[in-house]
């Protein structure tokens, strides 16, 4: 099928299978930040925001994704050097393959937790698994971000 | 304490910024998208011999291009251990082979153009296998009926005891033995003898095992691919391809974490001979369940161990004796049970009996490979467990019974000598050892006074505390080599070419910093590259805890003679009189009593557009190999609260104080160590390898095999000893691999001083702790 | 999963339509358990077009629409209202919020998962669906006997009840599958639910018949209705392990819920 896609604020005209999933054709149109780690939905490296909302571009079917917008890390540009400094001034990236679905699950999270809290914090990171850096440096540097103590 | 400009000094990764927005880095991001799709039919028996396979059916389908199965490949036993050469590992693996050894051993390899057509094309292959009776109790392996490895062409290059008749990959009888064991245990007022175990666990690295393989102008096979060590990787393809090294190129991007993984090869075979048979590029992205199932996992292990004391609390015996897993296949089985030995007797050295012997068998499971701790982190949950035993015994605080008997700077171990990995080992005295202040330090941390045992919070909840000490090596001294080389761009800035692989462990950054250090720049002068069979130097790879520790000592000797050349030419340049007489200081050349100066940049362009006659490309190198393996120390504390009801435990705290000499980037060593913490954690509690009843794995995937998530551990604290190891560039030891070792045991003996409940096997599952507590009571 | 179509039906009389003709067909949810499956379809038949993603409320009741996502009823502030933190708990420990942001409400009753906690949780509330076809079914109905195949679930309706509840589960890494889940609920009569047996979660027959007045009984009662469970092994526990703690968890929301 023949879609239409919002990719960071551009059109993109695809021809997908209609059972593809929204990371595939991601990937295939050269949004390689969104990564594949695992096949049950579990790992979060594939996380993007659609309307603004984290989901797993895993599971979600590229056929349903034509009139939303679709937002990966390439599509933040300046709005992610908050995070992203904030994360390697702690060295809390690691081999980095979590790093860009961190980065977005981070931006929507400022957007969304209103009085945010170490708690929250993790709670909302949980689906972001990382295997390299034991979380604590990723939590000191978006604890600094999110102005929590 | 030293000064330093570059080294000592937190800075972001080189590639941090980069990474995090998501550049194409990775394998998978560098292939095109014309590459042939790789796939592998699997064996869905624990043993079987093909009898036969047809292909025709599959080969049919619209898009297939190639499918190969044992007839079709080279049949030349190879080891995908990926360690130097000769390799202390069983040449004892086919690329594919008329037998399966485990559910998920591969059958055919099949490469198509979309993922669809190459999974229809792997439905319509038709094997018969005669099915076997597999061996997957590894206690029963030795001697079984059944023969995993019955094939004649297996060898060994090293003297590893390989039996496979009795499905024993290696052996390690009657050499490592110090003093009378039986005479010393005899005298002691109080052993310990006990039996303990540990599983196998999965590296899981984020980034799946992936590569892609085309060729080049020069019709040379090129290989991307997520490996720790390109170099033998290399050698190993043209080993089992049977090709000239010359014609093959192995290049490692961005690795997504490796741990041990990728030390191993794993489908970069599959895409190099599906390239070398179609002629076109291809790629293989293993799935999770593939990865999981059909790579490499943790040895499964079993200790006995007997701890020999006096009164006065000196242990005065240590025996070990070990049965490892190595599964189908014998990737490490030798060397992870060496270190498990050589990593844990020498601890504690004011021993007069040490003895370690055991065995290493093949059984029908998935095929055991390096993973960080190799060997150690099971050997300290045995012995750091025993010790708090032996403690119990002798009514001694845990922690005073340890600092009795550490090893101390100065000291050595007899061990040093006869244990290497693989073979004899090199003596060596502990220049650096900071142990007894960590155990003392952590002990602060953890607030170990107040808290030790254990504390009733509730009628329900007992919190307490646990602890464990550990060591590893840093490289395997005169076996492991790395090389750097330095070139000096005009505006005066220098690529650094490294074998050394960074898989996202921070050594690009670290060995940058370590190479400004030496020359006397600035690091951002640095541009990393790292590596590339044809355009970087040797280096043996990332594993053994060895890049900081080897390969910085060649980033810092290349360096040094960068330094040297750079202040020969500005002599020139300055018409100095001698070359001490130049001072370079901030990117800059000056001569000493006089005002003459020339900046690192005008001597870069001289000496590329300007010197005439004497115009040059300046290129510095360093090699490095190690007579040494300075240890680095660590002690592990943690805090626990247990639910006595349900057998529960929530680690409210791991506190880790460790002596890596000189932390080269202190955050990211940091990072190192809290990771390394948290694998440990999830291998002490949630994480097991179980398979079913006829050997198929079940926990196959991220659902079923949990590693630890951001909410499962409360805290962890990190510090480091201030140390310096005059072996390492700059003091630095290793930090890759220590901090993995000791929350087993730590959360083991936490268990033990909240409900007095002994748990021998890991992990620590609520199930068995609950047992624990209602069988006590 | 693998299918050939993919269908947006503009009305759920056209989605069921293509459900009934086509018996190779499936309704898609957020395809977060689907996906796992090997199984091959005709076609993918797509329910957001239906309106399906909506929380309702009048006096006497809530309407969740079955395509409306587990994030948002774990967030919604109307549902936090009513059954204080009875149904985030039971979804706050699913993987994650990206996944919770694509799992239906829809897909998590309709598969009847052995583990799922939100049928505990469910379980324990006044409730009913409502399926196009074959209309109005009580919750616990559907749950203990499934014959209900080829219909879609359009909505679940839960009655507002005064009282409280309570839910508890144990697993061991929090992101895991629990070992055991357990709801409690103190409207008209106490109710409780056992799920992750590892089957299904199941009413108590006995709790209605509870008349726990004093504290030290709860003790007693959470025995009793223990036993009235079998449980099985699964790859994070033994039955037997699942026997002993089941008192435990059950006394543990037993406790809060008549605090
Ligand atoms: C990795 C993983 C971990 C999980 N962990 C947990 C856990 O810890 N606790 C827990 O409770 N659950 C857990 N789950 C289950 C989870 O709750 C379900 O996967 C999810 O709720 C299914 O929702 P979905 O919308 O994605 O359904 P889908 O996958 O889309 O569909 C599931 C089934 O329901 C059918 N269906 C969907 N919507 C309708 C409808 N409106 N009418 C009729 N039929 C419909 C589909 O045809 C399909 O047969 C886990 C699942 C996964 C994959
Ligand atoms: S790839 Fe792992 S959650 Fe999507
Ligand atoms: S940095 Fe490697 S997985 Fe997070």
């Amino acid at each position: 099928m023949i879609l239409k896609l919002n990719i960071n604020n551009k059109f993109y005209n695809t021809n997908i299978e209609s059972d593809e999933s929204l990371l595939v054709v991601l990937r295939h149109l050269g949004f390689k930040s969104v990564k594949k780690g695992c096949d049950t939905g579990t790992c979060g490296v594939c996380s993007v925001l659609i309307d603004g909302k984290p989901r797993l571009s895993c599971q979600f079917l590229a056929a349903r994704a034509q009139g939303h917008k679709i937002t990966t890390v390439e599509g933040l540009g300046k709005k992610a050097d908050a995070i992203i400094d904030a994360i390697v001034n702690e060295g809390a990236d690691q081999c980095g393959y979590c790093g860009p679905s961190l980065v977005l699950t981070t931006y929507a999270m400022k957007k969304e937790l209103k009085d945010p809290t170490v708690n929250k914090i993790k709670h909302y990171l949980a689906g972001n698994l990382c295997r390299c850096s034991g979380y604590e440096g990723q939590l000191r540097g978006i604890k600094k971000y999110m102005g929590v103590k | 304490m030293m000064k330093f400009k570059e080294v000592k000094h937190s800075i972001p990764k080189v590639d941090g910024r980069g990474l995090l927005k998501g550049a194409s880095a990775y394998t998978d991001d560098l292939t095109v998208n014309s590459a042939l799709i790789v796939k592998l039919l699997r064996s869905p028996y624990a043993f079987a011999k093909i009898k036969s396979i047809d292909t025709k059916k599959a080969q049919k389908v619209e898009g297939i291009e190639c499918i190969l199965t044992y007839k079709d490949v080279p049949r030349i036993p190879i080891t995908r251990a990926g360690q130097g050469y000769p390799e202390p590992s069983p040449k004892d693996k086919f690329i594919l082979d008329n037998y399966v050894r485990y559910v998920g051993d591969e059958v055919a390899i099949i490469a198509g153009t979309t993922e669809k057509v190459v999974e229809d094309a792997m439905k319509l292959i038709e094997v018969d296998y005669e099915i076997l009776e597999p061996v997957l109790d590894f206690e029963k392996a030795e001697g079984h009926k059944s023969v995993i490895h019955p094939e004649k062409e297996i060898y060994s290059m090293f003297p590893l005891g390989l039996d496979a008749r009795n499905n024993i990959a290696c052996s390690y009888l009657d050499t490592m033995i110090v003093g009378d064991m039986d005479k010393t245990l005899a005298e002691c007022d109080f052993v310990v003898k006990e039996r303990y175990y540990t599983h196998a666990q999965q590296q899981t690295a984020m980034e799946p095992h992936t590569s892609t393989a085309y060729i080049d102008v020069q019709e040379r096979l090129n290989i991307i691919t997520s490996t720790q060590n390109p170099y033998h990787t290399r050698r190993i393809i043209g080993e089992a391809l049977n090709k000239p090294l010359r014609d093959i190129r192995v290049i490692k991007p961005r690795i997504g974490g490796g741990f041990g993984a990728k030390q191993q090869i794993h489908n970069d075979i599959y895409t190099a001979i599906v390239t070398l048979k179609t002629g076109k590029p291809s790629k293989c992205f293993y799935t999770r369940k593939e990865v999981n199932e059909s790579s490499f996992t943790r040895h499964q292990m079993r200790f006995d161990i007997q701890l020999g004391a006096n009164k006065d609390g000196i242990i005065q015996a240590f025996d070990m004796q070990l049965l490892s897993n190595t599964g189908a296949y014998g990737e490490h089985s030798l060397t992870t049970f060496m270190v498990a030995g050589s990593k844990l007797l020498p601890m504690y050295n004011k021993t007069k009996a040490i003895r370690f012997e055991g065995k290493v068998v093949y059984t029908n499971k998935c095929s055991a490979g390096a993973y960080r701790g190799y060997g150690a982190i099971q050997a300290n949950f045995a012995v750091e467990s025993a010790i708090r035993e032996l403690a119990e015994k002798l009514k001694m605080d845990p922690v005073e019974l340890r600092l009795k008997n550490c090893i101390k700077e100065g000291e050595t171990s007899p061990v040093f000598q006869v244990m290497g990995e693989g073979g004899e080992g090199i003596a060596q005295i502990m220049e650096s050892c900071k142990l007894d202040y960590c155990i003392k330090r952590g002990r602060e941390l953890i607030g170990w006074n107040k808290k030790y045992p254990s504390k009733q919070i509730a009628p329900n909840k007992i919190r307490s505390v646990g602890t464990a000490i550990a060591m590893q090596g840093s490289g395997i001294p005169l076996l492991d080599m790395g090389a750097a080389v330095l070139k000096l761009n005009d505006d005066g800035f220098f690529n650094l070419l490294v074998g050394a692989t960074d898989l996202g462990t921070g050594s690009d950054t670290v060995l940058s910093q370590i190479a400004a250090e030496a020359i006397g720049v600035p690091v951002d002068r640095i541009v990393i590259t790292s590596s590339d069979t044809d355009t970087t130097p040797y280096d043996v790879g990332a594993y053994a805890s060895s890049t900081t520790f080897v390969s910085g000592n060649a980033a810092r000797k290349a360096g040094l003679d960068m330094r040297a050349k750079l202040i020969e030419e500005a002599a020139r340049a300055l018409e100095a009189v001698h070359k001490d007489d130049v001072i370079f200081e901030d990117c800059t050349f000056k001569l000493k009593d006089s005002h003459e100066s020339i900046t690192l940049k005008e001597l870069s362009e001289g000496l590329y557009y300007k010197f005439g006659a004497d115009m040059k490309q300046l290129i510095a190198s360093g090699s490095n190999t190690s007579p040494k393996s300075p240890p680095p120390f660590m002690t592990g504390f943690v805090e626990i609260e247990l639910d006595i009801e349900t057998g529960k435990i929530d680690v409210l705290e791991y506190v880790g104080v460790v002596d890596c000499g000189t932390p080269i980037n202190p955050n990211l060593a940091r990072i190192q160590v809290e990771g390394g913490i948290l694998q440990g954690i999830g291998m002490a509690m949630y994480e097991d390898v179980v398979y079913s009843k006829d050997g198929k794995m079940l926990t196959n995937n991220l659902m079923k095999y949990k590693i630890p998530n951001r909410k499962d551990v409360k805290k962890i604290t990190v510090e480091f000893a201030e140390s310096y190891d005059p072996a390492g560039p700059y003091g630095a030891k290793s930090v890759g691999e220590i901090g993995i070792d000791t929350p087993l045991a730590a959360i083991a003996n936490a268990v033990y001083n909240a409900v007095g409940v002994r748990i021998r096997s890991v992990p620590l599952t609520p199930e068995k702790v609950l047992h624990g507590i209602l069988e006590k009571s | 999963m693998r299918f050939e179509k993919f269908v947006q039906p503009e009305n759920l009389k056209t989605a069921l339509d293509i459900l009934k003709k086509d018996s190779n067909s499936v309704i898609l949810g957020g395809t977060t358990f689907l996906r796992l499956s090997d199984n091959r379809y005709s076609t993918g038949i797509d329910l957001s077009n239906l309106k399906l993603d909506f929380i309702k409320e009048n006096d006497h009741q809530i309407e969740i629409g079955a395509y409306t996502s587990l994030r948002t009823i774990e967030t919604d502030p109307v549902i936090n209202k009513y059954f204080g933190n009875l149904l985030p708990k039971s979804l706050e420990n699913l993987i994650g919020i990206q996944f919770r942001n694509n799992a239906t409400i829809g897909g998590a009753i309709f598969s009847r998962l052995g583990f799922s906690e939100i049928i505990t949780a469910l379980l324990v509330l006044d409730c009913e669906l409502e399926f196009e076809e074959n209309g109005k079914i009580a919750f616990n109905k559907f749950i203990s006997n499934w014959n209900i195949k080829r219909d879609i679930l359009t909505k679940i309706i839960i009655k507002k009840k005064k009282g409280k509840s309570s839910y508890k589960m144990l697993r061991n890494s929090s992101a895991d599958f629990t070992i055991l889940s357990v709801a409690v609920s103190n409207f008209d009569s106490i109710k409780i639910a056992v799920g992750t047996r590892p089957s299904i979660a199941k009413l108590s027959q006995k709790a209605a018949q509870l008349k726990i007045s004093d504290n030290s009984k709860i003790d007693e009662a959470a025995k009793l209705i223990a036993k009235e469970f079998n449980f099985g092994d699964d790859l994070r526990a033994k039955s037997d392990y699942r026997k002993k703690i089941a008192p435990v968890i059950v006394r543990r929301a037993l406790q809060e819920v008549l605090k």
